[in-house]
């Protein structure tokens, strides 16, 4: 299933490439919504261009057989159109379809394998159809007059003699001389300048007969006068009946479709000359037998196929269909249809000059259908039976002034490419080979024009059209090589988008991840260094502290230790051992602690000798401190006493003495 | 399920046009979004 999906988008890029360079944009969007597996800008894609288009019969029928095996839901089958519908609807084909068409038709030359019922109607079917059915509803009107009116353009005549034309070097001077046209045209030959007024006179061609010199103004020639004018009558009945059937409805609805479709490659696609080369192609001659722009008309391909219906609107120009019309001179006629065989033209797709093509060839099919049997075109395609009326040309109102709808090219081009060339069978039949002939010259720029002959005539003989549509094997290798380029580079730049894409967000993924790394291990680290210092600080201090009370708990119990032991030992010594003991400390804070710890006994004995020693005349500095510490430790009573039996022994002394 | 592969297998994209192919798309789309084949 996920490999037939990617077998239908790549179908669908297929399908797109060739019209990428027309909505790059879109395309590329869809692209990229494809490739994200969303389908909206698809559909939307779809719905904006290709909603006029039907489904193929296979397809309904696929999703008939889903939907009657209960496999899908059946609003499915709301949109998709019955398949006899679609039969009808696949003669509008989207752009790419056509350029494909084109490309089998250039190398499959045998035109009888071609499905017409496919191609579509043309604006002036379209044009006759209205007028066929009498329709007098001006809104009717003025739509399909919106869709035929021409944009004006103002012509350059200066461009046209330097336009290239496809002439032979040995026909080149059957070039008809544009100046005496133009002077024809200043000296008073009168051309009702269309499209002044938004009419529907603008897109005919005017061609004037042969030997008539005189610009004729545009004529609207219904087919189904020239159809009476070429056909036997007894053909002509079921014809018209037919056409009369087609209620109003059905033609409005045709024309309103053909209308939208026929816009669709156009739309957008001006703007810039580069997106041109999809737009119908016309020579001088193109130019000449139609109202077509010069502007637009870079390639002369397919000169008398592009009939001026089916130009676009913004492609027909106003003031030069007149010096057009007045160089469509007999002149010009015979020359174009010797000339077409010319190799110099490059083959272009061209959308608008390929469906005039179709519709020619389906018009004439149709007639030739009918002329052998009759009965057949009813049957056979229930869309188009306005078409033998669409051809139905009468000679004698080529001269009528006053229509200018629809253009004059088939009935000239009857006349003037015919007549040499065709044996003097009815003029039905003198009519195909010549459009055979046009469409092999134009449509695939053929050189011979002799060697497609003989293949319309082999053709002509088969009684009826086979309707086999186009073999799309072939129209997809024909068209290959630009869409598998297109296709290529598609992929390749949507590899590198996406290869670019991964790449920075494993990049952004990468550095994330690395700055993140980097962030949490400084972190880590510089929470692990601060800890330890303040742990280290801590324990050390701690230790520090310890060892500090440590030292002086022992240093404190030491000399405890040894001033006891040293108060202990002065307490079993006598007088004169304890003053030359304490004169040896040299200290006063230690001979003062000495003396407050001595024993009272010790101490009053003490007492008694600093006294005897300071009424001596050897007393020295010492003895008196040492007196005065005494005296302080001693209680003041015993201090009295002490002081008194001093003085008394101190008195006996000196009587003894 | 057999049966929509078969279906979908025997179809030849080449003749579809791109609105088939959208549609196609579609389908097979709502096919693998659920489960359940028989309601779409």
């Amino acid at each position: 299933m996920e490999t037939l999906r990617n077998q239908i988008i790549d179908q669908i890029f297929k399908l797109l490439a060739p019209l990428r360079s027309l909505y790059k944009e879109e395309i590329d969007k869809v692209t990229n919504d494809l490739l994200n597996n969303n389908t909206k800008s698809l559909e939307e894609f779809i719905s904006k261009y290709y909603n006029n288009v039907a489904n193929t019969k296979e397809f309904a029928d696929l999703v008939t057989s889903l939907v009657n095996s209960n496999l899908i839901d059946s609003s499915f089958l709301e949109q998709i159109i019955s398949p006899k519908e679609s039969i009808k609807q696949t003669s509008v084909r989207p752009l790419n379809v056509r350029i494909e068409t084109l490309n089998s038709i250039k190398k499959n030359r045998d035109l009888s394998k071609l499905d017409l019922t496919k191609f579509p109607v043309s604006l002036m079917e379209k044009q006759e159809i209205v007028e066929n059915n009498e329709i007098t509803n001006k809104e009717v009107v003025t739509k399909v007059q919106e869709e035929v009116t021409p944009v004006e353009i103002e012509p350059d005549y200066n461009t046209i003699p330097d336009i290239h034309l496809p002439f032979d070097s040995d026909t080149e001077s059957e070039i008809p001389d544009f100046n005496t046209y133009n002077k024809e045209l200043n000296d008073g030959t009168t051309f009702d300048l269309p499209n002044t007024n938004n009419n529907l006179e603008i897109p005919a061609i005017e061609i004037s007969k042969p030997k008539d010199l005189e610009v004729q103004t545009p004529d609207i020639i219904s087919k189904e006068e020239i159809f009476e004018s070429i056909k036997p009558e007894d053909n002509q009945k079921p014809i018209e009946e037919k056409a009369q059937d087609t209620t109003i409805e059905d033609n409005l609805k045709n024309t309103t479709q053909f209308g939208q479709i026929l816009q669709f490659p156009y739309e957008n696609a001006i703007p810039t000359p580069s997106e041109i080369p999809s737009f119908p192609v016309e020579t001088n001659q193109d130019m000449i037998n139609q109202n077509a722009t010069p502007a637009i008309n870079t390639n002369p391909v397919e000169p008398v196929v592009t009939t001026p219906v089916e130009v676009p609107k913004e492609d027909i120009s106003l003031p030069n269909t007149d010096i057009m019309n007045q160089d469509a001179t007999p002149n010009v006629m015979p020359d174009f249809a010797t000339n077409h065989v010319e190799p110099e033209v490059p083959h272009q797709d061209n959308y608008v000059n390929i469906e005039p093509t179709y519709q020619e060839n389906i018009n004439l099919d149709t007639m030739n259908n009918q002329d052998t049997t009759p009965d057949i075109m009813p049957t056979t395609d229930p869309v188009e039976p306005e078409l033998p009326i669409q051809t139905e040309f009468s000679k004698e109102e080529t001269s009528l002034p006053s229509q200018d709808i629809t253009p004059n090219i088939m009935p000239d081009f009857v006349t003037n490419h015919i007549e040499p060339e065709v044996p003097p069978q009815d003029n039905y039949v003198s009519i195909e080979p010549t459009y055979q002939e046009n469409i092999n010259l134009d449509t695939m720029n053929q050189d011979n024009t002799l060697e497609v002959m003989p293949n319309f005539e082999i053709n002509q003989e088969e009684p009826e059209l086979p309707s086999i549509p186009l073999p799309d094997d072939m129209i997809k290798n024909e068209v290959s090589p630009t869409p598998q380029k297109s296709e290529e580079e598609l992929r390749q730049e949507i590899e590198n988008k996406v290869r670019e894409a991964v790449r920075e967000e494993l990049k952004q993924e990468i550095s994330e991840l690395t700055n993140k790394t980097k962030e949490e291990l400084k972190q880590e680290i510089s929470e692990m260094a601060t800890k330890t210092k303040e742990e280290v600080k801590q324990e050390l201090t701690e230790k520090i502290r310890q060892e500090e009370k440590n030292n002086i708990l022992r240093i404190q119990n030491d000399y405890m230790n040894n001033a006891n032991e040293f108060i202990n030992s002065l307490n079993n010594k006598d007088e004169e051992e304890i003053y030359t003991s304490l004169r040896l400390l040299n200290d006063l804070r230690y001979m003062s602690h000495c003396i407050a710890h001595l024993s009272p006994e010790t101490l009053e004995r003490f007492y008694l000798y600093i006294e005897r020693k300071l009424n001596s005349p050897e007393k020295e500095f010492m003895d008196t401190i040492i007196e005065k510490r005494i005296k302080e430790i001693l209680p003041p009573n015993i201090s009295y006493n002490l002081e008194l039996e001093a003085t008394n022994n101190h008195e006996v002394f000196r009587k003894t003495a | 399920m057999d049966q929509v592969n078969n279906a979908l297998e025997n179809i030849d994209l080449n003749t579809l046009n791109i609105k088939d192919l959208a549609l196609l798309l579609k389908i097979i789309d709502s096919f693998n979004s659920k489960d359940d084949v028989e309601v779409i």
